[in-house]
Parts: structure tokens; sequence; C-alpha cells
């Protein structure tokens, strides 16, 4: 069993994992990690498998001293990591040694530090997923963030168990202009061509009122009138176009079912990115289909 | 956006995507739709489609999410429409909740915008079967359907930060249950200290969409 003592927690560190699927009908949201490129590089790089737990740190990722040996990753935003005040390099296997101090910055760039361990975290698995929900106080470390003085343990894994571990992963550049790759949503349809240009046309920028439910936005508005809808699902990556005519992209952590027109959503394939905006970045919508 | 549609259970079905791995039914014809909702749902939900990971029944559509490695559209369209339903009645069960009215927080507000009083509005409120429509946008916050009409009141004007768990309130023409506290702009006239949603149990809920709720005085 490994263990390490949490010094110092960072601004919000929680346990996440590939997700939590199959529970949508009973209004719990799928979670999981919000850049999970980056969760599934840090656990292939230590030989877990891709969507194990780990701890996903937002802005500032805190300290922690491990009390037994570990093999650990970095990945994800652009924060600089010191193990006894050394930097140490992201994206790579790091030995560490028992009384071994970890910490994890302030990003420079991106929003969001995963940290994975070798082995599987000991927390109870909730509804089949290691996940936090802290709305709901349920998953993760006692459905919270870490605080202070918590000790987490893992097991670990048997040497049959290992996986190949991955070595070349392409460290990935977050600017603070993105452009997403958005396709039409259910009710894209309901907005005019005027409506439609002027979405395309403006910048919205990232608010601090962003969280793991939802990215918020400021920006130009897009008046509309559109009719009442009956609440419908949502997900993930839903960009919706509330009366405020500011559009509001779901994360992670969104309600099961929503009530606003859903207009577009984030191609798939970059919903990672979503994952690492910070308030500020600058954001632009592209439509692919 | 390509909009196709379906028949599953001699119903015409309305099919959109939600996104790259979940699509959009909605029945055709609007009258009984929450009706074939929740028959389907419970048909799908009772057969384990392959790939199907989740199923989001709502008032007008039932949303079917898939594990994009397991399945595609067209696989699961097929899988659809060949389901086979019986022509009995689907079962549902009735679930009593204990209510302390005394515990309503919108008292005041509720009274006025009826124009009834309180034991009328309790006497009308616990006397209804409710339809549980469905359950979401937060765990196990539960949509009731057959709220009387009279009894509608609207939504606060500004939310609550937080509601406590197991109010039962009124939003509009509808009443409902929060599981969990979180913030909310329902009309809250009481709590059940009956615990419907419990993270720890599988399922976490024993109530389900298709299900009635029977609301009972106590305290």
């Amino acid at each position: 069993m490994g263990q390490l003592k949490v010094i110092k927690p960072g601004f919000y560190t929680t346990i996440q994992d590939g997700g939590r699927f199959g529970y949508k009908k009973f209004g719990v949201p799928v979670s999981g990690a919000m850049d999970s490129r980056a969760m599934e590089a840090a656990n292939r790089i230590v030989g877990n498998e891709a969507g194990s737990a780990v701890l996903e740190c937002t802005f500032d990722g805190g300290e922690y001293e491990f009390e037994t040996k570990a093999k650990i990753a970095i990945t994800g935003a652009e924060a600089e990591i010191l193990i006894n005040n050394k930097q140490v390099a992201p994206y790579q296997a790091l030995e560490i040694k028992i009384g071994d101090r970890l910490k994890i910055g302030y990003p420079k760039r991106g929003m969001r530090s995963y940290l994975a361990i070798r082995g599987q975290l000991v927390v109870p698995k909730v509804m089949e997923s290691y996940s936090t929900y802290v709305p709901g106080a349920f998953g993760g470390f006692e459905g919270r963030p870490l605080k202070a003085n918590d000790i987490l343990r893992w097991n670990l894994t048997s040497d049959k168990e290992i996986i190949e571990t991955e070595t070349e992963f392409q460290i990935p550049y977050f600017s603070s202009k993105l452009t997403l790759d958005v396709c039409p949503g259910p009710e894209w349809n309901w907005l005019n061509e005027h409506q439609k240009q002027r979405l395309f046309d403006g910048e919205y920028i990232v608010e601090s009122t962003s969280n793991r439910m939802a990215i918020r936005f400021s920006g130009e508005t897009i008046e509309t009138k559109l009719p009442d809808m009956k609440s419908s699902a949502v997900a993930p990556g839903i960009i919706q176009l509330p009366p405020s005519g500011i559009p509001i992209l779901l994360m992670k952590d969104a309600q099961t079912i929503g009530g606003y027109p859903r207009i577009l959503h984030v191609a798939n394939y970059q919903l990672w990115r979503a994952g690492q905006v910070r308030p500020g970045d600058r954001i632009r919508f592209r439509i692919v289909d | 956006m390509a909009v196709t549609s379906l028949r599953i259970n001699h119903q015409s079905w309305l099919v959109s995507m939600l996104n790259e791995h979940a699509i959009i039914l909605q029945p055709e014809e609007n009258e009984h739709a929450l009706e074939h909702i929740h028959k389907v749902f419970k048909v799908m939900g009772a057969t384990s489609l392959n790939g199907v990971i989740d199923l989001v029944p709502a008032y007008d559509s039932l949303t079917i999410f898939w594990d994009a490695s397991k399945t595609n559209k067209q696989n699961l369209i097929e899988q659809i429409s060949s389901l086979t339903f019986s022509t009995e009645k689907v079962t549902a069960k009735t679930i009593q909740l204990n209510v302390e009215y005394s515990k309503g927080l919108d008292w005041v507000r509720v009274e006025e915008k009826t124009g009834l009083n309180r034991s009328e509005i309790i006497k009308k409120h616990s006397a209804t079967k409710y339809k549980v429509a469905m359950i979401g946008f937060l765990p196990g916050f539960i949509f009731l359907d057959g709220l009387a009409p009279e009894l509608a009141v609207p939504r606060l004007d500004s939310p609550r930060n937080r509601v406590p768990k197991g109010a039962i309130a009124i939003g509009g023409s509808q009443t409902g249950m929060y599981s969990l506290p979180s913030a909310g702009g329902w009309n809250i006239i009481g709590i059940s200290e009956d615990r419907f949603f419990n993270a720890d149990q599988h399922p976490p809920i024993t109530i389900m969409p298709g299900d009635f709720v029977q609301f009972v005085e106590v305290g």
C-alpha cells in the first residue's frame, strides 16, 4: 500500500476518473476529468489503465509528502513541478522516494494539472466511478476537494498487471486565444442566419464564474425570441443559449436535463481542450459538420 | 440537422442528434408523449441494448447515449426498431412519502398566489397521485406530473442559495422534490424526512420515471 499526506491542497483538487456512466436517468452527472486527454496520458505514463482515478488540480496544484515510494506522472496545464524544490518535467514517469515532497505550481497556461500514481487509489467506488461530484458530496475522497492533512492511499499494482508504459506524448500548448470546433445542436435551426453569423463573428471571454459544471462567457449578446422548450437531456460539450443571449458551455459536472435551446456542441475530439480554458481566455466558435 | 423518423411499438418517433454519441427520440404525437416515453424507457432498460450507456427520459423526449467503441447510430436504430413490446400495461409502483407541510418555507407566498389557505392547499396537494415524469437535472430531483392547476405558483423571483434536502416544492405548474441540498427557485411547501436518494445504494434511487408518488401529511 502506498501513501501520501496532503500538506497544502491547492485551490481545488479532486479525484476524477473517466466518468460515471449509466446514472443519468437518476439525475447523476457524468463527472470525470475535465481534460480527459491529460488524465489518460498521466495514467499511461505510469502504467495504469487510461481511465484510472487521478488527482485533478485546478490552478494551484498544492503540496504533497510521500510516505512511501511511488511512481507518478504530472500532465495537463503548464505548471512548475517541484520535487524537494527541484524542478522536474511533466509528461514523464517520476520515481518518488519516501519523504519526497511534490509541489505543483500555479499554471502559466492552461488550468488543470493531473497527477497519476501507479496503482489504484483507495477510495470507495460510488455508482461505478471514483469521480468526485462535489455538489452531491459523493465520490472521490469523501465527496469533497482535498484538505491539508488528508491521507491518500493506493494499492500497488502487481508486476503482472502492469500495462506497458507509454513515453511519447505531444504536450499541448494552451494559448489564451482558442477556436473551438462546434457542430449543430438539436435547436440550431431555431436561430436565423443573422443570429448564427453573430455567434461566429463574436469573441467570447471566459468568465471567472466558470467551473466544472459550465464555462460561462461574456461577449456580444445574441438577441433571440426563441420558443419555450420542454426540458430535455444535455451533456458535457453542449452549448446552450439562454434568454440572456450569451452562450453557456456545459462541462463534466453539468446537470443531466436543461431547458435552454441546445444550439451547438463542441466536437467530441476537442472537449478535453475546453477543460483547460481559464478566465480571461478569448474563445471563438467555428462550425464543422 | 438531419432529422429522420423511426417506428417503435406502432408509434412514429422523430430522431435527432444531441451530439456524436447520443440521439433524441420524440413521439410525433404529443398527446400521450410521456406515456409512450416511459414505456419505451422501461422496455429499453430491461432489454440491455448493446452499447447503450445512458437513457434520459424527459417530458417530450427520450435521449439515448451510447459508447462509440461498442456501437454506432445505425446499429442502435436497428436495435431499437426491433424491440418487442407486450400489449400489457406497464406496471408502475406507487411510493408513499411522508411530508411535514409545517416545515414549508414559502407558505405566505403560496397562500397569496393561490388564494387558498394552507389546509386547503395541503388537502389538494396530498390528494393527488402524481406520476414521476423525470428525474434530474440534479441527482434525485424528481419532477412530478399532475399538480392541480389551482395550486400553480410562479417560481421565486430569485432562487434560494440553499434548498434543504427533502424539500417538496411547487414551481409554476409542476411539483417536485429536492433529494440533495441545492440552489433552487421553487416554492417550498414541506419537507420529507424520507430519503429517496442514496449515492451508496444500488440503484441510488428506488423511484423510477413512470412510477407514482403519493404524499402523506405527517407532523
